[in-house]
């Protein structure tokens, strides 16, 4: 795990003590529903930019393999050149 | 300006809208009050897990009928993204459960369906990445596929099926006319208009990166 995922730790804290500790204890108006609905919609984004991270991460992994494939083909190339010369 | 940049424009722009209309415009329901608003989310995100998996119904079809390479990528990335999309609609309908009921899990019919065709596509994502590699992992994965797609009738059926606390069908064949109020029901639309888009966007980027990885993969079997 890196330091951009421990920094989304203290959000996720902050929104379960939200919503166990304030929804349980409050009774049935208005602002007891608040946390519910905060935490409903801040866990969908949360998840929605985890898995863009994801994939941002495979993409420079992606890139990363082409490059090396890229760096292969060119060594074999020269390889080859000075053999036959 | 690229077709992803395009789709990530229309993204934020219907996002925005969105809650524009779900903060600023809809009305408070009279019963379950500002937790209703969650339903906005929930209903689109589950909508589009189920688009996800007939997605992936239709290819695992077309790569078993025709060995298409293009179908079995395609199936394996729209599993993936069908599982983050059904995995938020679980958890915003688990703590929408414990806002209105009082419980996170009711074992409602319709929960139980939905977390049961969850761990179908969790264990389509097992076989993919333990599976056999090559023809016979994605041949078992197609499998799979097509049998999952039956659970996804039975989640939407459910409701009528086996009556319980479950709010009834709001969209779909199953919905009652007048069952949602006007500006709600645009409200809702808009949502599934706006995470429709979203999957899509996501789907775009993770199907190049496992069409990417194909090339690369073949490349490699080839230079070797």
């Amino acid at each position: 795990m890196n330091k951009r995922s421990f920094s989304l730790l203290p959000l996720l804290g902050a929104n379960f003590i939200l919503i166990t500790g304030i929804g349980a204890t409050v009774p049935n108006t208005e602002e007891s529903f608040l946390p519910f609905l905060f935490g409903a919609y801040t866990f969908t984004w949360i998840g929605f930019f985890a898995y863009t991270f994801f994939l941002h991460r495979k993409q420079r992994d992606l890139l990363a393999e082409i490059q090396h494939l890229q760096s292969v083909v060119q060594n074999s190339k020269v390889k080859k050149d000075l053999e036959e010369n | 300006m690229t077709a992803n940049n395009i789709l990530m424009i229309l993204n934020i722009g219907f996002f925005l809208s969105l809650m524009g209309l779900v903060f600023l415009w809809v009305p408070t329901d009279a019963v379950l009050g500002i937790s209703q608003r969650i339903f906005y989310y929930h209903v689109p995100l589950a909508w589009v897990g189920f688009l996800a998996f007939s997605i992936v119904f239709v290819c695992s079809c077309a790569y078993l009928a025709k060995r298409s390479k293009t179908a079995n990528i395609l199936a394996y990335s729209a599993a993936e993204t069908g599982i983050l999309f059904i995995s938020l609609a679980l958890l915003t309908g688990v703590i929408w459960s414990k806002a209105v009921w009082g419980v996170w899990w009711t074992w409602a019919p319709q929960q139980t369906t939905t977390l049961i065709l969850w761990l179908i596509y969790v264990a389509y994502m097992m076989i993919r990445a333990y599976g056999p590699s090559g023809i016979q992992g994605s041949k078992y994965a197609a499998v799979l596929g097509i049998i999952g797609f039956f659970d996804v009738p039975i989640v939407y059926m459910a409701g009528k099926w086996w009556r319980d606390i479950h709010p009834e069908a709001v969209i779909g064949p199953l919905a009652e006319d007048g069952s949602l109020e006007s500006s709600m029901r645009v409200t809702l639309l808009l949502g599934v208009v706006a995470f429709t888009l979203l999957f899509g966007y996501l789907l775009r980027i993770r199907y190049t990166q496992h069409h990417h990885q194909e090339l690369i993969l073949e490349l490699g079997r080839d230079y070797e």
